[in-house]
């Protein structure tokens, strides 16, 4: 229980106009990008129950177009393209999740020990910065060099890739609230380092974060099919989109929705996510406007 | 202006000892003892020790690393096991389709991305706007390989206007390398140039807003005096960021994209040698790559000098 | 107004474009002509270029068009000279002494002796698998002249010109200083006597060879492989283009004049396109599940039987090679065009499809669902796909399977190390001659060695009488159902794909490259 009421969150509640639901269905494209969110959120969790088996192979209706039996059609060994799509959602899904989650756990105790403990923001900081050096795609591809390939290694590798934008982003946040009056206010009362960060610097930190976190997911949905496209992500026999596109371009001219649904799916759950994430900027940080967080998606 | 520089530089040494880092890491994160991963499971002890004393894996951690530090130093980045031949040079040889391909890639980007930009701030709120933003944030949710394979499918295939694969080398003449270059440097670009623009707008957006164009306006200029000797200026240097960081992203970008148009760049090199384990050879363009990209981002430090005349007096 | 002359102009154009082909005089046999680049896209990169040292096909494609040996094929597939001018057999068919054709040049100028040929033959029976088969029964060879090489055997062999012709992992000649200075290793300058010579390797880009102007060719007429060969080409790129969308692509817009290893799925749509001839090689090869016998579960019978009896090969291969034209589901492990050694020896085994009687033999074995480690490759398509069905077969009849996707180079290294696999993919090509046959074979990865099939295969190996040797035959197919010493899954046929400025080609899966040219 904190003893000062901190004064941010006093001004929110004055400031507070309606409901952040509100705000999100205002605008349009927040909206859309919501649906479009929860739509693959829920094929991706409703898999089991709204797909069949993605790895079963029925030869004889290889290359089959889409119809009343495969509505997205088969693929060259005779896989439902419906069910692959749907687990390739589910795949991305999961990759999508613990990759935010594990950047967030890495990011946000490095950015909170670089920006809290003075002495280490350099080390850490020039740690962070040396990873970001690495163009994303190259970096996760060393790394699953090194790994080799497996669902787990594309986690670890794409959120080693990430961490450090969201550390910089925890470091900045982190820094402008350690000078505060109130924070000052209740280190002098004698309270430990563990609960001002956990109760006060970390909360206020949130937002920028949250924000930073959907682009994650965007970027590691992003990642790990250009990942698996090349070879060098999940094996060759897990349902990822992916796989899918790179397996089903050797048949793009007579079986083009080999092609054509993965890749939609990839660009609506993108698009959704951009969307989304944009839409979530406005509502949580009113004052950082596009620039960085353009630049945050870019990098 | 020159402590301004010389910071700057000084800046990049602790990260590229980082980068430097991390790449000899690499090596070592794999599990299992480095020599016999490299050498492989077809390799005998012998073949193992080769390598062990080839690569000075039998020396403790903290000598190999002074030592890695040292080759780097000296512009060594050792031989790729594959190939049989010095990695800078395998490098070499791949370098050429990358960059200009990258470049290629920036070009049309910028093109592209920067009038859409100020097009849009221009018109800021109308349907042009809207417009021209909806299909800037589908383009960068398309993946550049996707944009690739439907560019095959339609301007090779179907059309037959542009080669499907492979690349032209320059000696053969640089007309037929550009024309070898277009659907691939379309596909990075593209999807490049979406990003581009959103930043321009807003950046332009930002700068409209600003005071001294105001007073600009209130002061008699026409409209397009205030948008591009005032405006353009100073939402160039957030650009000229972005700009920067594409190039990163190009390259990655070109990593994937070479694979899909069977371009024999960087990518598909450090692509060839995951798939074989050869590990100098995936150090070498991991830190080359890095390399760029800092050198990258320094020249755009430098070019803020332009734009920006507050930084000159720092 | 306007619309009259735009019509007249199409009026025009149309005439012209009706006018045009029976305008050009059609020409009948064209004469070939020297010149041009030939560009060939191949699946991938070669493990090495030193024929003598591996079995991948791709390595021969490649290097037979600069290394020759004594004997090659002729359309028939009956062993004839190539660097020999003559030879006899003597004492009861244990001495064979080979007179060298004179004036033959290396590509570095030198001319060829018969000390280069000694070096050749012991290095090929050194470390060839056709050359290990062979040399068994080797006493020595010798040279007991600058243009005479006598070989001395233990027993009379039937086979022996049939193995110095064999081209995959072929007898070829290297210069005897080139072979000195390899040691142990791969050769590292590739010098031979062939039309093409090599010029530069640059990995992932091309592997390029020129016409050697120097050549030595016979004077006798081109008979399959035989007699004279002529370069008309200029030079030869073969490019590594590992993804056979690109390659397909590439020959269809001219950028390629050859692209290998085509899925067979689209042989409807290319036969009919304009510029491309589509070139079947019947047969080709066999795609099998390598099994290891040497260490790991294979070992135990058991489990051999119940993988072979779970397995139902008709989607196994209609999923690798989808045009039912493409593909047989035969047991025989010589091809049915060969009908002198076709057989239906131990065919009850074959596509038993019997998972039930798979999961009894488990039981029996006491498989307590250790993964079987399978390891297989997507550049060849077929392999992976061909494996995919199989491993969901077999994970229906209650067998675990870890299957392990990797490039072809590294798949050919590491099938040479018995305790890193249980099964691997590879295809068994055509080859005339069944003792050779790497199917049976038990110096080869899998290391399928059965006492009495070696007993057999060596006796075939002497055997002079046709129906003899078919009997022995018959016996080793039984033994390598009744053993499961690999399992076949059944017979392809490779679809290639060339453009049609391309002359003088010959449909063969060894992809020989003199005698063609370009118009």
């Amino acid at each position: 229980m904190s003893v000062i009421a901190l004064p941010q969150a006093e001004s929110a509640r004055r400031r507070a106009g309606p409901h952040w639901t509100v705000l999100l269905v205002r605008r349009k494209t927040t909206l859309a990008g919501a649906i479009l969110m929860a739509l693959m959120l829920l094929l991706g969790i409703l898999a089991p129950l709204i797909a069949g088996d993605p790895a079963h192979m029925d030869v004889s209706g290889r290359l089959a177009a889409p119809g009343r039996a495969h509505w997205f059609g088969t693929d060259d060994v005779g896989r439902d393209v419906w069910s692959r799509v749907v687990y390739g959602a589910r795949l991305s899904l999961l990759v999508g999740a613990a990759v935010v989650a594990l950047s967030f756990v890495v990011g946000i105790v490095c950015g909170v020990v670089a920006g809290y403990y003075h002495r280490l923001d350099n080390v850490v900081m020039r740690v962070m910065d040396g990873l970001m050096a690495f163009p994303a795609i190259v970096l996760a591809i060393a790394l699953m060099a090194a790994l080799g390939p497996s669902v787990v290694n594309v986690i670890v590798a794409i959120a080693v890739v990430y961490s450090p934008r969201v550390a910089r982003v925890v470091r900045g946040s982190v820094l402008v609230i350690r000078e505060t009056a109130y924070v000052e206010a209740a280190r002098a009362l004698g309270a430990s380092d563990v609960i001002l960060l956990a109760r006060h610097v970390l909360p206020n930190c949130m937002s920028p974060v949250i924000v930073q976190g959907s682009f994650t997911f965007a970027a590691s949905v992003l990642t790990e099919a250009a990942l698996s496209f090349l070879g060098v992500g999940v094996p060759p026999y897990v349902p990822s989109w992916g796989v899918i596109l790179a397996e089903g371009r050797l048949y793009i001219q007579q079986a083009p929705w080999l092609v054509l649904y993965p890749g939609v799916a990839i660009m609506l759950t993108i698009f959704g996510l951009n969307l989304f994430g944009d839409g979530l900027r406005d509502l949580l940080d009113p004052k950082i406007r596009g620039l960085a967080t353009e630049r945050q998606r870019a990098a | 202006m020159k402590t301004y520089i010389a910071r700057r530089l000084l800046a990049l040494v602790p990260v590229a000892l980082v980068v430097a880092t991390v790449a000899f890491v690499l090596i070592h994160l794999a599990p299992g003892d480095p020599a016999s991963v490299i050498a492989g499971p077809d390799a005998s002890a012998a073949d193992v020790q080769r390598i062990e004393r080839q690569l000075g894996l039998d020396a403790p951690l903290p000598v190999q690393l002074v030592r890695w530090f040292g080759r780097l130093a000296r512009g060594d980045l050792g031989e790729s096991i594959f190939l049989r031949k010095p990695v800078t040079e395998a490098i070499m040889d791949r370098v050429e389709p990358t960059l200009l391909l990258t470049l290629f890639a920036i070009a049309i980007s910028i093109v592209i991305g920067v009038p859409a930009g100020v097009l849009s701030a221009r018109y800021h709120n109308t349907a042009t706007d809207q417009v021209l933003m909806v299909i800037a944030l589908l383009g960068v949710s398309i993946p550049n390989f996707l944009l690739g394979l439907l560019f095959i499918l339609f301007f090779s295939v179907w059309l037959g206007w542009f080669p499907v694969a492979g690349y032209s080398p320059l000696e053969y003449g640089w007309l037929k390398t550009l024309r070898s270059l277009v659907l691939p440097a379309f596909a990075l670009g593209l999807v490049q140039s979406a990003l581009i623009a959103r930043i321009a707008r807003t950046s332009m957006l930002d700068v409209l807003r600003e005071q001294f164009i105001t007073a600009g306006r209130a002061k008699g200029l026409g409209e397009p005096a205030v948008i591009y000797k005032h405006a353009l200026k100073n939402a160039m240097i957030p650009t000229v960021t972005i700009i920067g960081i594409s190039f990163a992203i190009l390259i990655s970008g070109a990593v994937v994209v070479e694979t899909v148009f069977n371009i024999p760049g960087l990518g598909r090199l450090i692509i060839s040698a995951v798939l074989r384990r050869d590990y100098p050879v995936i150090q070498g363009v991991v830190l080359c790559i890095a390399g760029m990209y800092m050198l990258i981002n320094l020249a755009v430090d430098f070019s803020y000098m332009l734009f920006d005349p507050r930084v000159k007096y720092q | 107004m306007r619309e009259s002359i735009a019509g007249r102009v199409l009026a025009v154009l149309a005439a012209l474009a009706l006018l045009g082909p029976a305008a050009s005089p059609v020409t009948a046999q064209e004469s070939p002509k020297p010149g041009g680049v030939f560009k060939a896209a191949m699946i991938g990169e070669p493990p090495t270029l030193d024929l003598h040292t591996t079995t991948a096909v791709i390595v021969q494609h490649i290097t037979w068009q600069m290394y020759e040996g004594l004997f090659t094929y002729d359309k028939n597939y009956d062993a004839v000279p190539l660097l020999v001018e003559s030879h006899t057999v003597a004492d009861k068919g244990r001495t064979y002494t080979f007179k060298l054709r004179r004036g033959v040049k290396f590509h570095n100028g030198k001319e060829m002796t018969s000390a280069d040929v000694v070096a050749s033959l012991k290095r090929w029976g050194k470390l060839a698998t056709p050359g290990k088969a062979v040399w068994r029964i080797v006493e020595g060879v010798e040279a007991k002249d600058p243009l005479t090489v006598v070989m001395f055997l233990k027993e009379p062999s039937a086979a022996l010109l049939m193995g110095l012709a064999r081209p995959n992992n072929g007898a070829v000649v290297y210069p005897k200083e080139i072979i000195d200075a390899a040691g142990d290793n791969a050769v590292k300058e590739y010098v031979g006597t062939g039309p093409y010579r090599f010029v530069e390797h640059r990995p992932d880009r091309h592997i390029k060879l020129a016409r050697f102007k120097e050549y030595s060719a016979r004077s006798d007429a081109p008979d399959g492989f035989g007699g004279k060969r002529t370069a008309y080409l200029d030079e030869i790129l073969f490019i590594p283009v590992g993804d056979v969308a690109v390659r397909l692509a590439g020959v269809e817009t001219g950028e390629y004049h050859y692209a290998q290893q085509i899925q067979q799925d689209q042989y409807d749509r290319v036969k009919g396109l304009p510029g491309l001839t589509p070139s079947i090689i019947k047969p080709a090869n066999w795609s099998t599940a390598v099994l290891n016998h040497k260490q790991g579960l294979m070992t135990d019978k058991r489990i051999r039987q119940a993988f072979q009896a779970a397995l139902d090969m008709e989607p196994i291969m209609a999923a690798g090679f989808g045009n039912k034209a493409f593909y047989r589901i035969d047991p025989s492990l010589m091809f049915a065009e060969q009908p002198q050694w076709y057989s239906r020896a131990g065919a009850a085994l074959y596509n038993q499809r019997n998972p039930a009687k798979a999961k009894k033999l488990l039981a029996e074995a006491k498989y307590a669902g250790q993964p079987v480690r399978w390891i297989t490759t997507k550049e060849y398509q077929w392999m992976y796909k061909n494996a995919l069905v199989a491993t969901q077969q077999l994970e229906a009849a209650g067998l675990k399977v870890d299957l392990q996707v990797v490039d072809w180079a590294t798949l050919v290294q590491r099938r040479n190390k018995p305790e890193v696999w249980d099964v691997f993919s590879t295809g068994i090509t055509f080859n005339p001659e069944p003792a050779f046959n790497t199917g049976t074979a038990c110096n080869w990865p899998g290391w399928w060695c059965h006492a009495d099939k070696e007993q057999w295969m060596e006796a075939m190996a002497r055997e002079g009488d046709v129906k003899k040797r078919r009997a022995m035959w018959d016996k080793v197919q039984e033994l390598f159902y009744e053993d499961v010493g690999r399992v076949k899954f059944g017979d392809s046929f490779s679809l290639d794909i060339i453009r049609t400025s391309v002359h003088g080609w010959q449909s063969k899966g060894e992809l020989p490259l003199w005698n063609v040219w370009l118009k």
